[in-house]
């Protein structure tokens, strides 16, 4: 029951995020369907990858399994690399990425985790950080595939977000490779 | 038989520049091997070498790959995006390589 409820948690973030590929019928709601803007997805972009790395911080601070502190430095690195990418293009574009409804909900649900995980020890800690990084990964990179890269203007902004989903993709199988040696 | 392989490291070299062909014949009869990194893979992921010839790898990721051998025959190479690392094959044998941060990355050297 626990699982399904954090499912659900990601599946209406997700529902947020992919909601500007459902074609509106009304004017109205279309323009507030429409979905992100290039300003929006940066900072969801960035919002996320910097969730990512707390939850990895988190992880070295608590747990002693090797596969996790493993999982977690790598995400602490890859996930910097992808923001300090983005960091230079918001630089080089000179623009300021924008807060949004979308990023202030995934923050909020992220506090929400983090919580919880910092309440856990051990194998508690493990199995359930395993699975949410490989929840997480998953609705992350559903939401850049199908909504972000679709809806990217820039095709600076487009590049980056495919090289990211590829690095996303990988943490995703890793993901499910430490999810089975941690259960 | 790991072990047969000698291999000199030459350089660490920093490249900024996207493009490098992917292999450069040059006038002495060793050559040099690009090896990119690209896509979370060893591209190619099997290479022929001969003794004498020398083997570049760079990243064209935008996260940091090591270059690490099974065995630890040299030492870990950490490559960020645009880096790039160089050995010399100084004799016949094979060797396997991954990449430390992501381990399903792996490539072989063949020298004969």
């Amino acid at each position: 029951m626990r699982t399904i409820t954090k499912s659900l948690g990601y599946l209406t973030l997700a529902s947020t995020v992919l909601v500007g590929c459902v074609t509106a019928t009304n004017p109205a709601k279309a323009e507030k369907d429409k979905g992100p803007n290039d300003l929006e997805i940066a900072h969801i972009a960035y919002t996320a990858g910097n969730i990512d790395i707390r939850y990895a911080h988190l992880a070295l601070a608590i747990s002693e399994n090797p596969e996790v502190r493993q999982f977690a430095e790598l995400m602490v690195r890859d996930h910097a690399a992808v923001n300090n990418k983005a960091l230079a293009l918001v630089n080089k574009l000179q623009i300021t990425p924008q807060d949004n409804p979308t990023s202030r909900q995934l923050s909020q649900r992220a506090n929400d985790i983090r919580n919880e995980l910092a309440q856990l020890r051990g194998d508690a800690f493990d199995k359930r950080y395993a699975a949410n990084e490989l929840e997480y990964h998953k609705f992350v990179n559903n939401a850049v595939e199908n909504a972000f890269i679709p809806k990217a203007k820039n095709e600076e902004l487009k590049s980056l977000l495919g090289a990211a989903l590829q690095t996303f993709k990988a943490h995703e199988g890793h993901a499910s490779s430490m999810n089975q040696k941690v259960s | 038989m790991f072990r047969t392989i000698m291999i000199t490291v030459l350089s660490l070299v920093v490249i900024g520049e996207a493009g490098a062909p992917l292999e450069l014949a040059t006038a002495s009869p060793s050559r040099l091997h690009l090896i990119e990194i690209q896509a979370f893979r060893f591209m190619p992921q099997q290479t022929v070498v001969a003794p004498g010839d020398r083997i570049r790898w760079i990243n064209r990721d935008i996260v940091p790959h090591t270059v690490t051998a099974e065995g630890g025959l040299w030492l870990p190479r950490i490559l960020a995006e645009g880096e790039s690392w160089e050995l010399a094959v100084e004799s016949g044998g094979t060797y396997q390589y991954f990449c430390e941060f992501h381990p399903h990355m792996k490539g072989s050297l063949a020298a004969q």
